[in-house]
């Protein structure tokens, strides 16, 4: 690079032919691979049943942690939906063995799936935009269409990675609580997400806290797991975690899906350095 | 009159108390136009950009277009922008912006007049106001990157409600507003990203709205096709429904949702939006900036329909092209972003307009009547307008030379000297420019200002109060003041990075070259100062951040580099030290973040989180996190120790931190 300011105009047309090439060849060679790729992931994800695809298909999960057995859970997905749910609770006092389950009406949506999907579905979109007819004209424009794409692929991952922060009073309010039949017992709250590649099923076990408690009471803030001794405030009473289980299982196309989409930005970093390696010839010119 | 004050006044808008002028030069910024619109009185058109600023050009009674003023507000790109209030009362129009931003602009005088930011991101915002049954100003209604429609208060930007879907809820990409004259009521129709109408009453469902009810979906049905850009009710028939697909567009019968026509698209072409122009009359536009009028004629009998599922047989329609509009061929800026607007009112203008990424504006003038040619071929409708900001510059450009020559240096001999970097010193009334050519100069910066606004060049070249710094052979890239930033550092020190990687180290005063550097990592994108509170060994560190994704720590002091950590995957995005722990955090465009001991030039742990990051750096003057890398560090250095560790400069483990956010 030491030589840019010294190239001769020989060398500045080799330059030239080189990003020409880039441009009209390469650039394209690299879409197709991002297509590729992220058509695989999107096949991943389940398309909602319309009318003419039929309902999507379903999948059980098992749901256990190493640590104890006591909870255990059958979590059931279709597409981006939990349409059965199945845990037993054993009770850490009396071993006493709690059941409850969805009611059959009842579908339940994982938001960072779709969520998750759609992102995809925004970047083939852009991508399938600029097939092999279009000619790019500009180095600058590669670089805002690799933005963009970038831009929700890693949206998708975040989506994904970083389930919703919940408080608990937010919990006890959520639609998940009155999915279940027979109803939840009051001094029980759930919550499932995904984390990365698991998809995550915790129970939380609270019990009230006595006006006349010594305790300071402290509400506590948002989180995606809370800790036992979390506090908070619901109807007229004050209530405390005072267990929390958590089970989990992996779901091997989400595990898939986060390899190609990593795979993809990182295809999209390079070609963006390819770019401007050409840029620090052309500096502050539009090329 | 100079291309500054008439062209450009930036605004800052939120805090009315202070108030800043823009200075360009002879090049008009970037604004790559991510949505447009015209306000309902045909005087304005207003464009969002890429960059984030809005532009408002002023529309003549003879549809030409002079930029007007850019508005300073968002952040991020523009996503979209709406009318705001019953233009005749109130010129307001609100602007989404990528990062959740939403702010409502009075465009008579350019300022904000609201301003929120929500955890959502609207890809479309429609203005809903029925006089008759509601009080205040009205609703925005937005759809985008969330389940379903969303409901914010037009005055206050605050969430009223949802419509809410009992059916597969998904974003929704593309909604409209039907008034249906014939029942005197407005319904919201409204396409999902899964390719469903659906069909939420409106005006009718006002007050449940108001108690915060729930609010379904009276009707849904699917499409059998992806990627909706638009659409729009017939509300000169009442009965047709314009569908805009990516592939195709599709007219239905409102009344039972049967479709009459798909027309696909040609190879390589893909519609992006369209518009009813009167009864049977479409226009139909396309992400390569290309209009299309069509005329849809009554067939008699369908073909599309099978008779043997039962319904009865019915009229249906075809398109025949009537016109098209032209284009420039030459310079092709894709995506455009276009419009329509047929305004009712005197001088009664029909127009077809387009937004560029390159930044130009085109106006169409599209005939009320439009017609093909005699012998049925379609009718071309030409260009009525074309306009970029740069033409805009350039207008007043003769004018304004001298002004904008004494901005761009002191090029007596010289042609033309771009500046390309540059740094304001308060304290010593120094502006620092660094120039494409290797150049660095000082001037005195107020005395520059005042020249630059009030008077000609001339006075400012005679007064001898400018340097001339010569050591760089590429183009300056990035300059520092450190003394500024932090007060331990030396008052002399100046630093300046290029193109080539090089870092000159200068004394300010005396002009003398004290080091150079020379990194070999790229162009140098930003120089920093470590925080007052790094304590390690002495505090005459700075950052170097160059673009082929690497950070070099330099020590000023001792002219040796302290670290130089390379190999990150993705563009560094920004660095901090940390005050106790020896450590440099990298956080890197994708979101992930490298920890890198300063003295062993390890990478002792890398994190690939969503938004890790930020949450370190919004907690950083908490010190919340403080606890928590040092738990981690600890967690690694005992690793370290006891297996050995391999020793280098790359990437030694991957940690993926499962469940972090709690932590935090």
């Amino acid at each position: 690079m030491a030589t840019a300011m010294a190239a001769t105009a020989a060398e500045r047309a080799v330059l030239e032919e080189e990003f020409r090439w880039l441009l009209a060849d390469e650039v394209h060679a690299v879409l197709r691979q991002l297509q590729d790729i992220l058509k695989e992931a999107s096949l991943r994800f389940t398309l909602p049943g319309s009318s003419a695809e039929g309902p999507a298909k379903q999948e059980n999960f098992i749901l256990g942690s190493c640590g104890t057995d006591q909870v255990k859970s059958v979590l059931t997905l279709q597409g981006n939906a939990l349409s059965q749910a199945d845990v037993n609770l054993k009770m850490p006092r009396n071993n006493q063995l709690l059941h409850f389950a969805f009611r059959e009406d009842k579908q339940w949506k994982l938001q960072q799936i779709q969520d998750a999907r759609n992102h995809v579905s925004q970047a083939i979109y852009l991508l399938t935009n600029r097939d092999q007819s279009y000619q790019f004209q500009t180095g600058a424009e590669v670089l805002k269409l690799m933005d963009a794409v970038m831009l929700q692929l890693t949206r998708a991952r975040n989506r994904l990675t970083t389930p919703a922060t919940l408080t608990l009073p937010e919990l006890a309010a959520s639609g998940l609580t009155r999915m279940f039949a027979p109803t939840l017992p009051s001094d029980l709250l759930v919550n499932v997400y995904i984390n990365l590649n698991k998809l995550c099923l915790t129970v939380y076990q609270l019990h009230v806290l006595q006006p006349n408690s010594t305790k300071n009471f402290r509400p506590a803030g948002g989180a995606v797991l809370h800790s036992p001794g979390a506090m908070f405030e619901w109807g007229s009473q004050r209530l405390e975690v005072s267990h929390v289980h958590k089970v989990e299982c992996v779901i091997p196309w989400l595990n898939d899906a986060l390899v190609f989409f990593t795979v993809s930005l990182q295809l999209c970093q390079q070609l963006k350095d390819k770019i401007s390696v050409f840029s620090s010839y052309w500096s502050y010119r539009s090329f | 009159m100079t291309t500054e004050t008439s062209c450009q006044q930036g605004r800052v808008s939120m805090q009315s108390s202070l108030q800043a002028v823009v200075l360009w030069g002879k090049k008009a910024p970037q604004h790559s136009v991510t949505a447009i619109m015209i306000t309902d009185d045909q005087q304005t058109v207003v464009t969002g950009s890429h960059e984030g600023q809005l532009c408002l050009w002023t529309l003549s009674p003879e549809l030409k277009i002079s930029a007007k003023g850019l508005l300073f507000g968002h952040l991020a790109p523009v996503k979209c922008l709406a009318r705001a209030r019953d233009f005749s009362k109130q010129p307001y129009v609100v602007s989404a912006a990528e990062n959740g931003e939403m702010c409502i602009w009075d465009v008579t005088s350019g300022q904000c007049v609201e301003k929120s930011t929500l955890p959502y991101r609207h890809t479309a915002v429609c203005y809903y106001h029925c006089s008759s049954r509601m009080t205040g100003e009205g609703w925005l209604l937005c759809c985008g990157e969330y389940q379903d429609v969303l409901i914010i208060d037009a005055k206050t930007l605050a969430v009223v409600h949802t419509f809410t879907s009992s059916q597969s809820p998904d974003w929704v990409s593309c909604m409209s507003i039907v008034h249906s004259m014939r029942i005197q009521e407005d319904s919201l129709l409204a396409v999902s990203v899964a390719g469903e109408l659906k069909v939420w009453d409106l005006s009718s469902s006002i007050n449940s709205i108001q108690e915060k009810q729930d609010v379904f979906e009276k009707e849904s049905k699917w499409l059998d096709a992806l990627d909706c850009r638009t659409i729009r009710f017939c509300m000169y028939t009442e009965r047709l429904l314009l569908v805009v697909f990516s592939k195709c567009w599709k007219v239905y019968d409102y009344c039972d949702f049967s479709l009459l026509w798909t027309e696909a698209s040609g190879r390589g072409q893909f519609f992006a939006g369209g518009e009813v122009l009167s009864a049977h009359r479409v226009i139909i536009w396309t992400e390569d900036g290309h209009g299309s009028i069509y005329q849809l004629l009554n067939s008699g009998v369908s073909k599309s329909m099978h008779p043997a599922d039962g319904r009865t047989l019915k009229e249906t329609v075809y398109p025949h092209l009537l016109c098209s509009t032209s284009v420039q061929e030459d310079k092709q800026s894709y995506p455009y972003v276009m419009g329509y607007m047929n305004e009712r009112k005197d001088p009664f203008y029909k127009v077809l307009f387009s937004g560029e990424m390159s930044g130009r504006i085109t106006l169409w003038h599209i005939p009320d009547v439009p017609v093909s040619e005699f012998d049925g071929s379609p009718r071309e409708i030409p260009i009525t307008t074309s306009w970029t900001l740069q033409d805009s510059f350039d207008q007043h450009h003769m004018l304004s030379q001298n002004t904008t020559s004494c901005f761009s240096g002191f090029q007596d001999e010289m042609e033309t000297v771009v500046i390309t970097s540059s740094e304001y010193v308060p304290t010593l009334d120094k502006l620092i420019c660094g120039c494409e050519d290797g150049t660095i100069f000082i001037i005195q910066a107020l005395n520059a200002a005042k020249v630059g606004l009030l008077e000609g060049s001339s006075s400012l070249k005679d007064s001898h109060s400018h340097k001339i710094l010569k050591g760089h052979h590429h183009c300056v890239t990035s300059l520092l003041y450190p003394h500024g930033v932090s007060s331990k550092l030396d008052q002399s020190w100046m630093v300046s990075g290029d193109q080539d990687s090089c870092v000159i180290l200068w004394d300010i005063f005396t002009e003398e070259i004290l080091h150079k550097f020379f990194l070999e990592a790229g162009p140098v994108t930003s120089l920093l100062v470590s925080p007052e509170n790094y304590r390690l060994r002495s505090d005459q560190a700075i950052g170097c951040v160059c673009s082929h994704h690497a950070v070099v720590l330099l020590h000023l002091g001792e002219r040796r580099s302290l670290l130089s950590a390379r190999k990150h995957l993705f563009p560094v995005r920004r660095i901090r030290w940390h005050p106790l722990e020896n450590v440099l955090i990298v956080g890197c465009a994708d979101d992930s973040a490298y920890i890198w001991e300063i003295e062993t030039e390890l990478v002792l742990q890398f994190l690939l989180l969503g938004q890790v990051f930020p949450l370190v750096e919004s907690n950083w003057k908490s010190g919340m996190q403080d606890v928590l890398i040092s738990v981690s560090l600890g967690d690694k250095r005992r690793a370290q120790k006891e297996k050995g560790w391999p020793v280098s400069w790359t990437v030694v483990n991957l940690v993926v931190i499962r469940d972090m956010p709690y932590g935090l």
